[in-house]
C-alpha cells in the first residue's frame, strides 16, 4: 500500500497540507494522543475498558495483543469508545472517531496464537466478551509516549506501551449465549452461527474469535482481528444465503443510497439468483491514493453460491447487511454495489463503516423502485461523482451496456 | 430401481467434480437408452447436460420405463473423490438413497441420501453454430489453465479457415492460445464465418476437471451466442456445456 513519503510530512509539520489532505492525520492523532498520555499517572493507567481488544498481525504466530483502556473514565462514556453502531447512527465526524479511539491507553500483551489460555487467565478475553465496559487496571513497563506510525494501516489506537500486569477488576457481563459458546467445543464457523441467530452482534462474535474464545477446545487460537473480522462477516454471510436458497427473487428493481465518512454506496437490488457485484471507485488525494493521476477502480464478482473472484474485507463488510437485508424479506436478487471514497475520506477507521452505512442505506428505503435504464442512468450520475460511462463500463450486473445473456433466452 | 456398473471409476469422478462447480443439485433420468442429467445453473448462464449410453456400461439395468433420481452433487463428489485406479463403480438407486461402491479386489461401499427434486424436462439450447472446433482433451486443458492466472474473460476468435485463438483477458493482463488445424493442434475445425465470442472464463475452468478423464473436446460457438463445449469420452460418454456470451 502506498505511504506517505516522510520527506514531505517532515517538510510540511502537518500546516501546509503538501500530502492533499483536508486535515493532517499525523497530527490529528498526535493531539489526541498527547491528551490522553497526560491522563496517566506514572506508568498506570486506571479506567474501564469499553471493552476494547485488537489482536495485532505484525510479527504471527507471535502477536501484540492490545487492551485499551481510557485513563479514568468509566461507563458510558468508555463505552461510547467502541461503538460503531452508534457512531454511524449519530454521524460521528472522522476527527471525532480517531479523537475517541486515540484517547485510550493501549496496555500491549505479547502472546503467541498457540496460546489463547494465557489471555483467558488474565481475563483479557473474557473481558473482551463482555457487553459493558469492565474496570480494568494496568501496570506498564513505561510511560505511554505518543509515537507516530507513518503507515496509515492501523485502526487508530492511541499511545501504547508494553503491559507489565494487567487487571480486569469488575466482573464482565457475560450474555448467556456468548457463556454457552466459550465453554463448547465446537467447530468456530458453527459457533459463530449460532451466536448470529441468538442476536449477539457481529462486532462481539468479532472479538470472541480473535480472543480465541470459540472453536474446538484444543485447537483455540488467537486471530488478528482484521482477519476474524472478514472471517465472521463471510461465515454469517454463508449461513444467510443458505437460508436464502430456493427463495423467489425480488419483483423488480431497488435503488439504495448511502453516504458517510466520505464514502457513498449506491446498491442496486434486481430480480436474479443472487450474484453480487463490487464496484470501488477511488479518488486521487485519498487515504491510498496520494500519488494517483485519476480515479482507481477495484471490482469484485460473487456467483449465487458464493464464490468470489477475490477475497476483499470491504466487500464482505457490505455484503452482510444486504444479505441481513434480504434474508429479513426471505428473497434473493442480483445485487450491485458501488463505493465511491472521496478524499474527505482521510484515515482509515476499519471496515466497520462499511457495514453500518450500507445498513443504514437499506433501512432508509428505497431511492428509486423499478427504474427505467435512462433513470438508473441519472441516478448514478447524481449521486455519484464517478463518471457514468466508467460504471457502465465496468459493470456486467446493472444490465447497462455489458451484460452477461441467459441460457434461456436461447431456448 | 436402478442400477448400474462401470468400468473406470475415475471418469465418474472427474465428471461430477466439474458438475459439482456448476450445480448443487439435480436430477438424473434413466431409460433404455442410457443415462442422462440436462440442468441449468441458478444463473442460468451454463446448462449441463450428460449422457452415458446404455453400451458403455458393463451392466446396466433400470426398472420399468424409466426412473429418476435426485442427487446433491457436493455429496456425490465427496464420495467419489475416493474413486482410485482400476476401482469399477457400481450405483445402486433404491426408493431414498443411493449406494456408490467401488470394486477392484476388495469393495467400499457409501450411502448418501436421494434430495427430493422434480425431474424438469429442459429443451437442448437452439444456436446455429458458424465455428466448430475438435481438440486434444490436453490441449484445450493447458490452454485454459496459461490463462486462469491473467484472465477472466475467454475470448474466442476464428481468424481463418485454419487458425482459432483463445483470448484471455483481465484487468491488467492479457493472453492468448492459438491453435491451428495445419500444424495439428487442433483435430478437425470448420469456420463458416470467422465470428469471435466472449465468455466467463471461470466456466472453462470448472470443464477443465471434466477434460481430464477425456480424449476429445469439441468446441462449438457462433458471434453473441452460448458456447457449446463436449467433453468427449472414449466410451461413447459425452459431457457438454453451455455458457450464455458476455455481451459488451
Amino acid at each position: 500500500m502506498p505511504r506517505i513519503p516522510p520527506e514531505l510530512c517532515t517538510r510540511c509539520k502537518g500546516y501546509k497540507l503538501l500530502c492533499g489532505l483536508p486535515r493532517c492525520p499525523i497530527l490529528d492523532r498526535f493531539r489526541v494522543q498527547i491528551q490522553a498520555a497526560t491522563l496517566v499517572k506514572g506508568n498506570s493507567v486506571e479506567g474501564d475498558s469499553p471493552p476494547s481488544v485488537l489482536v495485532g498481525e505484525y510479527g504471527y504466530p507471535r502477536v501484540r495483543v492490545h487492551y485499551m483502556i481510557p485513563p479514568g473514565e468509566r461507563g458510558d462514556d468508555a463505552a461510547y469508545r467502541e461503538a460503531p453502531g452508534e457512531w454511524s447512527r449519530r454521524r460521528e465526524p472522522l476527527s471525532r472517531i480517531i479523537g475517541l479511539r486515540s484517547g485510550m491507553v493501549s496496555a500491549t500483551i505479547r502472546a503467541r496464537v498457540q496460546d489463547p489460555w494465557r489471555l483467558y487467565e488474565l481475563e483479557v478475553s473474557l473481558a473482551a466478551a463482555s457487553s459493558r465496559p469492565v474496570d480494568s487496571e494496568a501496570e506498564l513497563a513505561r510511560p505511554p509516549t505518543p509515537r507516530l506510525l507513518f503507515d496509515g494501516v492501523s485502526k487508530p489506537i492511541g499511545p501504547s506501551a508494553p503491559a507489565v500486569r494487567v487487571r480486569v477488576s469488575s466482573n464482565p457481563s457475560i450474555p448467556r449465549p456468548v457463556e454457552t459458546a466459550i465453554s463448547d467445543d465446537e467447530l468456530a464457523s458453527r459457533m459463530t452461527v449460532e451466536l448470529y441467530r441468538r442476536g449477539v452482534d457481529v462486532y462481539t462474535i468479532q472479538r470472541m474469535l480473535s480472543l480465541g474464545l470459540l472453536g474446538r477446545l484444543r485447537r483455540r487460537r488467537l486471530v488478528p482481528t482484521r482477519w476474524a473480522i472478514t472471517a465472521v462477516d463471510d461465515m454469517v454471510s454463508r449461513y444467510l444465503r443458505e437460508r436464502l436458497r430456493g427463495a423467489r427473487e425480488v419483483s423488480r428493481a431497488e435503488v439504495y443510497y448511502g453516504e458517510y465518512l466520505g464514502n457513498r454506496f449506491l446498491i442496486v437490488i434486481k430480480p436474479g439468483p443472487g450474484s453480487f457485484e463490487w464496484i470501488e471507485a477511488w479518488h486521487p488525494s485519498g487515504v491510498w491514493t496520494r500519488g494517483a493521476g485519476g480515479l482507481i477502480f477495484w471490482r469484485l464478482m460473487e456467483d449465487p453460491r458464493g464464490r468470489a473472484t477475490a477475497s476483499d474485507g470491504g466487500f464482505s463488510a457490505a455484503r452482510l447487511p444486504v444479505l441481513e437485508h434480504l434474508a429479513s424479506r426471505g428473497v434473493v436478487g442480483d445485487v450491485v454495489i458501488i463505493r465511491e471514497i472521496l478524499p474527505s475520506y482521510y484515515a482509515p477507521v476499519g471496515n466497520w463503516h462499511i457495514r453500518e452505512t450500507v445498513r443504514r442505506a437499506l433501512e432508509s428505503g428505497p431511492v428509486a423502485v423499478d427504474p427505467l435504464e435512462g433513470e438508473l442512468r441519472d441516478l448514478i450520475s447524481s449521486k455519484l461523482t464517478v463518471p457514468l460511462r466508467e460504471v457502465e463500463s465496468r459493470s456486467l450486473l446493472l444490465g447497462l451496456g455489458r451484460r452477461v445473456a441467459r441460457l434461456t433466452d436461447f431456448m | 430401481m436402478f442400477r448400474f456398473r462401470f468400468a473406470d471409476a475415475r471418469i465418474w469422478r472427474y465428471m461430477i467434480a466439474s458438475i459439482e462447480k456448476i450445480l448443487d443439485e439435480s436430477v438424473f433420468l434413466a431409460t433404455s437408452e442410457g443415462l442422462s442429467l440436462r440442468a441449468l445453473d441458478t444463473s442460468h448462464v451454463v446448462m449441463v447436460d450428460l449422457f452415458y449410453p446404455r453400451d458403455s456400461f458393463t451392466e446396466y439395468e433400470v426398472e420399468g420405463d424409466e426412473a429418476s433420481f435426485g442427487v446433491s452433487f457436493s455429496l456425490l463428489s465427496k464420495v467419489l473423490r475416493r474413486a482410485r485406479k482400476d476401482d469399477a463403480l457400481e450405483l445402486r438407486v433404491d426408493e431414498s438413497s443411493i449406494e456408490v461402491s467401488f470394486i477392484s479386489r476388495g469393495v467400499r461401499r457409501f450411502r448418501i441420501p436421494q434430495i427430493n427434486l422434480a425431474l424438469e424436462r429442459l429443451p437442448e439450447p437452439r444456436i446455429t453454430y458458424t465455428v466448430e472446433a475438435r481438440l486434444m482433451s490436453t490441449t484445450f486443458r493447458e490452454a485454459v489453465k496459461d490463462l486462469e492466472p491473467i484472465a477472466d474473460t475467454i475470448t474466442l476468435q476464428a481468424v481463418d479457415e485454419d487458425i482459432l485463438v483463445m483470448r484471455g483477458e483481465g484487468d491488467i493482463a492479457s493472453g492468448e492460445a492459438e491453435f491451428s488445424l495445419s500444424r495439428g493442434s487442433m483435430v478437425d475445425y470448420r469456420v463458416e464465418s470467422p465470428d469471435t465470442s466472449s465468455y466467463a472464463l471461470e466456466y472453462f475452468s470448472y470443464m477443465n476437471q471434466a477434460a481430464q478423464a477425456a480424449e476429445i473436446v469439441t468446441v462449438r460457438y457462433s458471434a453473441d451466442a452460448p458456447v457449446r463445449v463436449d467433453v468427449e469420452y472414449q466410451d461413447g460418454g459425452r459431457l457438454t456445456f453451455y455458457v450464455s456470451p458476455r455481451i459488451d
